[in-house]
């Protein structure tokens, strides 16, 4: 009888060999280069408080949280996240930083998704960030980081929009009517152009501001426009993160990552965590972002520490699927050695496995009668060499082609 | 070549004056037909790439970026809540939706039934006003509910209220106004953004004038 606990639930995936390997090979890559740029790997645990999370996050994605109680009744939850972690155990851990600190984590996180079909509770991410320094530097260090992890990992064609949360603040900042600022700020947070201009269209705002408002709405931005907001005081926030663009952008170009890169105004990822350049890339491969980052300098503040921060994490899944199960590193995953033996050869095998493994060979055994069936099992799986053991007869079969 | 933009098109309802709308702003449409049973279309010259689906599965073809836009009613926008840009209002497929009940009955029970094809929708309705409902999801003909007492009002889709004035209901409240809309995927949004912006653009401006 079938029953569906022999099955897995929804929302979670088997990474079956063939997958698992690629993932593995691609985490190692960005693991080297994450080594390179000198940021160190950090593991947290997979469960804490709730309300640990719910510091880092608004209201409303709670509700994403997979909770449940420890054994005195506290509600203890899977992180939803990796920056949250990450921020406390800085605060925990480290009360004074000198130098920046980089730290970067390869793990699973956990968000229920109503609307789902084919998106998965579990997910797994690979980040890094930056701590401890505020500058542009900074931020163009992480989006120069996160450029060359996509290329070294073979993969070429995407595009890293980079916007600056100062741009919806400052917007938002101009409009002395609450009412009007929740729901302007509610339409961005919901992508409704539709009905973002119909508030407008039906409010008493200057013409301006509504041209201000509508310039987010789109991808393709001109930073000269926004110049032209310098000088006045009540469009400082707007013009120092215009200000800021341009240099990063120079600093994107000293670091050769700048043809890569546009500045996206329509970019708005959640201002209660974000405060400074957003980024997010993108691949014509898939629809979602395979990766989203941005300077965060008040969420340390909340776990009692103090320290400015920046980081981005990658979507692995989202790399996996561009790359298409394709191995990044073929020569590294080869196998080499088939041992085949019998029982009465089973001695004579296992020393010999003992040995190759000792001197670094991958070695396998294969335990059957049929020689045959040891060559074939060998082909298939894409041995080198298959040792077959008659007796106590030893015959190496060489399966390389050529 | 240059890559095509793919947009999913709504069969039923809309379809029609959505294609009208297209071919104003200057997209050669004119082989599309839903009667031709077949299902995607692609046009060369505008570089362009059409497919037909079923409304509901809009959103989704969109959030996943199958299409990079998609013309979808307001009314599913919002039972599905996806994850899409809300580019522009289309000014077609009017209608409006509405709670209504049977005409003769003055008091319904505090802890009212309420039939729909949309249940979220209507259960954030009622929450939003502070009324507690129970929801009851049908697929089709939501006027029979409250005749069957099955339900005591529905949440439905009004155009003309002929099929509520036949079915001996009347409305009572109004949730929203319904348009169709063009959405669009996160990620077509930036890597596709010239040929979009165009799109958008040539819309907007037959809309602008008095559809």
């Amino acid at each position: 009888m079938d029953s569906v606990f022999s099955y897995k639930p929804d929302g979670v995936r088997d990474f079956l060999p063939e997958l698992a390997s690629v993932k593995r090979e691609v985490e190692e890559i960005l693991y080297g280069v994450f080594k390179q740029w000198g940021f160190e790997e950090v593991i947290t645990p997979t469960f804490e408080y709730l309300e640990t999370f719910l510091m880092g996050y608004n209201f409303n994605s709670a509700e994403k949280i997979f909770k449940f109680l420890d054994r005195k009744g506290r509600v203890l939850a899977l992180r939803p996240d990796m920056t949250t972690p990450i921020a406390r155990v800085v605060a925990n851990y480290y009360k004074k930083i000198n130098t920046p600190l980089r730290l970067c984590y390869f793990s699973n996180v956990f968000r229920f998704e109503e609307s789902r079909g084919g998106r998965q509770f579990e997910s797994y991410q690979a980040g890094a960030e930056l701590i401890g320094v505020s500058g542009l530097e900074w931020d163009a260090e992480m989006i120069s980081l996160a450029v060359e992890s996509l290329k070294r990992l073979g993969i070429k064609d995407f595009k890293v929009s980079v916007g600056h949360t100062g741009f919806l603040k400052g917007v938002l900042d101009r409009l002395k009517d609450e009412k009007i600022k929740d729901q302007i700020h509610e339409c961005f947070l919901n992508k409704d152009f539709v009905e973002l201009k119909k508030i407008l269209d039906s409010s008493v705002l200057n013409e301006d501001i509504k041209k201000l408002v509508m310039n987010l709405t789109r991808s393709s931005g001109n930073l000269d426009n926004l110049e032209a907001y310098e000088g006045f005081d009540e469009y400082k926030i707007i013009a120092e993160a215009a200000a800021q663009l341009k240099e990063i952008k120079q600093l994107l170009t000293i670091y050769g990552v700048e043809e890569y890169t546009a500045f996206d105004p329509s970019l708005i990822r959640a201002l209660d965590y974000y405060t400074g350049i957003i980024f997010e890339i993108y691949s014509p491969v898939i629809g979602f972002p395979l990766c989203g980052g941005g300077r965060y300098d008040n969420l340390i503040e909340k776990f009692n520490g103090s320290y400015p921060a920046t980081g981005f994490a990658f979507n692995i899944e989202g790399i996996l699927e561009i790359l298409g199960g394709q191995k990044v590193i073929s020569s590294k995953s080869e196998r080499f050695y088939l041992i085949c033996y019998d029982d009465v050869s089973r001695e004579e095998a296992i020393k010999k496995a003992v040995k190759l493994r000792q001197n670094g060979y991958m070695t396998e055994m294969f335990k059957s009668k049929n020689v045959q069936s040891g060559i074939e099992y060998g082909k298939e799986k894409g041995f080198n060499k298959v040792i077959i053991f008659n007796n106590i007869n030893e015959e190496v079969i060489n399966l390389n082609k050529g | 070549m240059m890559e095509l933009l793919t947009i999913a098109l709504p069969k039923g309802r809309i379809l029609k004056e959505s294609l009208d709308l297209l071919k104003k702003a200057g997209v050669d449409c004119y082989k599309i037909d839903e009667k031709s049973r077949k299902l995607i279309f692609v046009l060369e010259k505008s570089n362009m790439k059409f497919f037909l689906a079923k409304p509901l599965d809009i959103p989704t073809y969109v959030e996943y970026g199958a299409a990079d836009l998609g013309i979808v009613g307001k009314d599913i926008l919002m039972e599905e809540s996806r994850d899409v840009y809300e580019l522009l209002d289309m000014g077609i497929g009017h209608c409006r939706l509405v709670v209504a009940g049977p005409k003769h009955i003055k008091e319904y029970p505090t802890n009212l039934k309420i039939a729909t094809k949309f249940p979220r929708i209507t259960e954030n309705y009622f929450l939003e006003s502070g009324r507690q409902v129970e929801v009851i999801k049908l697929n089709g003909s939501v006027e029979l509910a409250p005749m069957l007492n099955l339900a005591d009002k529905i949440v439905d889709i009004v155009s003309t209220g002929v099929t509520l004035e036949k079915n001996n209901l009347t409305e009572h409240e109004q949730i929203a106004e319904i348009t169709a809309r063009l959405i669009g995927n996160k990620v077509s949004f930036r890597l596709k953004a010239p040929m979009i912006d165009n799109l958008i653009n040539n819309l907007s401006s037959i809309i602008g004038r008095g559809e």
